[in-house]
């Protein structure tokens, strides 16, 4: 008791000097926690992009690739699923609700989106939560659109505008003919769902009528501002024409014309499936990877997001490794205020030890001194953090659209913080063992 | 603890620092319990380190180091520790007091180092302990105040409120009133005497100053006694 009082007082006298230290290892361990915090919550923020979706189903292809652009509106698909195939398997009894993605159109660089109400009613992201509208309605309608938060605001779109779609993404061919208007806009999720246009499958649909040879219909045909380029589906992935019937009926309709009658759906991208019972997830799973009728695939989200996850994880073990190094710059610190100090006060040590402490009281008050400002350093770090995570938490999700929980300490960062203190108290030894040396061989004299 | 036992007995004592020069070469050093000893040496005579051994803070090479009959030459460093808490104060040059704790703090120090000094106190706790020392020594009034405002001679008069706490049976000085002016000197000097008396405590005072060695009842030479001399490396060397 003597000696931790008599460390805390002397650390107290010494209050400049206490408060640097305890200041530069606090901003270190918070660097250290908070590093940890935007990794946990990267990867939090990265594995519930898409939440309570049990399968993925697309075209036969690589995991990550139908990741990336049914959940990540990343690259494109190269081939579809039909009609039928969906219909299928929507109507599996296994499966409870599906939510069908048309791909491969685009407006000024963002994607469009051919989906059905299932997508505002089923599609949950970030542990559960809804797609709202928060103006407007969903995009219901052959020619309505629903456009992400993102997309509203960065094109400065509001509702009742009329917007044209572009054929693949960044192409030069507009589907003039049938402009949509802007029914509703969705509210943030900081997911990739702010940067994309939602339509109908029958508006995706309308307007690639009469595009059954992969061009514009003669009649109704319009370029973008750029060389002619009839036939060019550079960077546009989806092959509708291979699959589809020829339906000459739509042959140079009036965009009016084409609205008024019916535009069944032929081909979905992908579809995210919800299962009666998560029991049946893995059966249904396989069943459809070895369904012979058509290539399809089945992924489980979760699972190829942490592996997809765990591929990136390397630009998370150098951040991680600079920040520590920087909590050692921090006890560095310490170390050399801890050891200049020690010449200062041989006169004090000599007093203690005429009083009749020790050698070894001597080491452990230094010890315990250094133990003290590390594990000050560590307490006002973690405070630091939450204090900063609970200031910056809104607004770097909506700069970076990343949200940062503002969750109890995990076994890591506990780890982490009793790394610190032992830290502290193993370089609080060095200049202790100096100093206990001094005492045993000068005694009571004092060399200055 | 009778009159004629004794305080302090060295015996063949021979000291060095780290294994350099001996600095200390003893052959025979007594001083009786309760008596009040004048120990002369000028500077570099080896004061402070022979200080060291009687109060268990060094420990001999050779020869035999025996404070109220207990040889702290065959004690384990520990035990010199806890000797040195129980039975020893201390006065230094100057500089005496932890610039981190107040004066209350400091003189009530030994106590909570070690308890048995409770022992011996005239009141029931340490700190009116302390303020009744502090009153005996004039410096009640400077309870209060952080240890940074005193004058040198209030903080010699804490001193030595704090080696008297708890009366331990050896009351050490190293030159206690080198940084005094002359009036302040006398006065410390009767004052700390009338005090060791009252504890009943033995009191070794060194200094370089030989006036001062009316005040006390016996002189020693440390020059007579120590064989390595003025603790010149020649001759300390040549001692050996």
């Amino acid at each position: 008791m003597l000696v931790l009082d008599l460390a805390l007082k002397s650390l107290r006298n010494r209050l400049l000097v206490t408060s640097l230290t305890v200041g530069s290892i606090a901003l270190s361990v918070a660097l250290l926690l908070g590093v940890e915090k935007t990794r946990v919550g990267m990867r939090e923020s990265f594995s519930n992009t898409i939440s309570q979706t049990d399968l993925i189903i697309g075209p036969k292809s690589g995991t990550i690739q139908l990741l990336l652009y049914s959940v990540f509106g990343m690259g494109s698909p190269t081939q579809n699923i039909s009609w039928d195939a969906y219909q299928h398997w929507a109507a599996h009894p296994a499966v409870d609700w599906t939510i069908p993605y048309a791909l491969g159109d685009s407006h000024r660089g963002f994607r469009v989106i051919g989906t059905d109400e299932n997508f505002y009613e089923h599609y949950r992201y970030r542990g559960g939560q809804p797609i709202e509208v928060s103006e407007g309605e969903p995009a219901l309608g052959v020619f309505d659109v629903a456009i992400g938060s993102q997309v509203a605001e960065e094109l400065g779109y509001g509702l009742g505008d009329e917007i044209a779609v572009t054929h693949g993404m960044g192409g030069f061919i507009q589907h003039d003919q049938t402009p949509f208007t802007i029914s509703g806009i969705l509210a943030p999720t900081y997911t990739p769902v702010d940067r994309a246009i939602y339509v109908t499958l029958e508006g995706v649909e309308a307007m690639h009528d009469g595009w059954e040879d992969g061009v514009p219909p003669a009649s109704a045909m319009s370029f973008g501002g750029g060389p002619p380029a009839g036939g060019d589906e550079a960077g546009a992935g989806t092959e509708r024409a291979a699959s589809l019937p020829d339906d000459p009926a739509h042959d140079g309709e009036s965009p009016e014309e084409n609205a008024a009658h019916a535009h069944e759906p032929t081909q979905v991208t992908a579809f995210f499936v919800g299962a009666t019972n998560r029991r049946d997830v893995l059966s249904l799973q396989r069943d459809v990877n070895e369904w012979s009728e058509e290539p399809v695939m089945a992924v489980l989200p979760g699972l190829a997001l942490s592996e997809m996850w765990d591929g990136l994880g390397y630009a998370e073990e150098g951040l991680r490794l600079v920040s520590i190094f920087v909590v050692i710059v921090g006890l560095l610190g310490m170390l050399v205020s801890l050891y200049t100090s020690l010449d200062a006060r041989r006169r004090e040590m000599a007093i203690l030890r005429a009083i009749g402490a020790g050698p070894v009281r001597i080491l452990s008050l230094l010890v315990l001194e250094s133990a003290l400002l590390a594990a000050l350093g560590a307490l006002l770090g973690v405070a630091v953090v939450y204090g900063g995570l609970a200031l910056a938490q809104p607004w770097v999700e909506s700069q970076f659209g990343l949200y940062l929980p503002v969750a109890g300490l995990s076994p890591i960062e506990y780890g982490y913080l009793g790394a610190v203190v032992v830290a502290g108290f193993l370089i609080g030894l060095v200049p202790a063992i100096k100093a206990y040396r001094t005492a045993l061989h000068d005694g009571l004299a004092v060399r200055v | 603890m009778t009159e004629t036992a004794l305080a302090v007995e060295l015996e063949g004592v021979r000291f060095s620092y780290g294994g350099g020069p001996v600095v200390l070469d003893v052959p025979k050093l007594r001083l009786e319990a309760g008596t009040r000893t004048f120990l002369h040496g000028p500077s570099g005579s080896g004061k402070t380190t022979l200080l060291g051994l009687f109060a268990g803070v060094l420990r001999a090479d050779q020869g035999s180091v025996r404070v109220l009959g207990e040889n702290l030459t065959e004690m384990s460093g520990a035990r010199r520790d806890a000797f040195r808490a129980q039975h020893i104060g201390y006065v230094f040059q100057m500089f005496n007091l932890i610039p981190y704790l107040s004066v209350m703090e400091n003189i009530v120090l030994p106590v909570r180092m070690h308890g048995s000094r409770k022992a011996r106190m005239q009141q029931g706790t340490p700190s009116a302990e302390a303020r009744r020392l502090a009153s005996a020594l004039g410096i009640d009034h400077a309870l209060a105040s952080s240890v940074g405002a005193l004058s040198v001679g209030q903080q010699q008069r804490v001193a030595a409120c704090r080696a008297l706490i708890g009366a331990p049976e050896v009351i050490i000085a190293d030159e206690p009133t080198s940084s005094l002016d002359h009036d302040r000197r006398d006065a410390f000097l009767d004052l700390l005497l009338e005090a060791c008396e009252s504890a009943g405590s033995t009191l070794v005072f060194v200094s370089h100053d030989r006036t001062l060695a009316s005040h006390f009842e016996q002189e020693v030479s440390l020059a007579d006694a120590n064989r390595a001399g003025s603790g010149a490396p020649a001759r300390a060397g040549g001692a050996a």
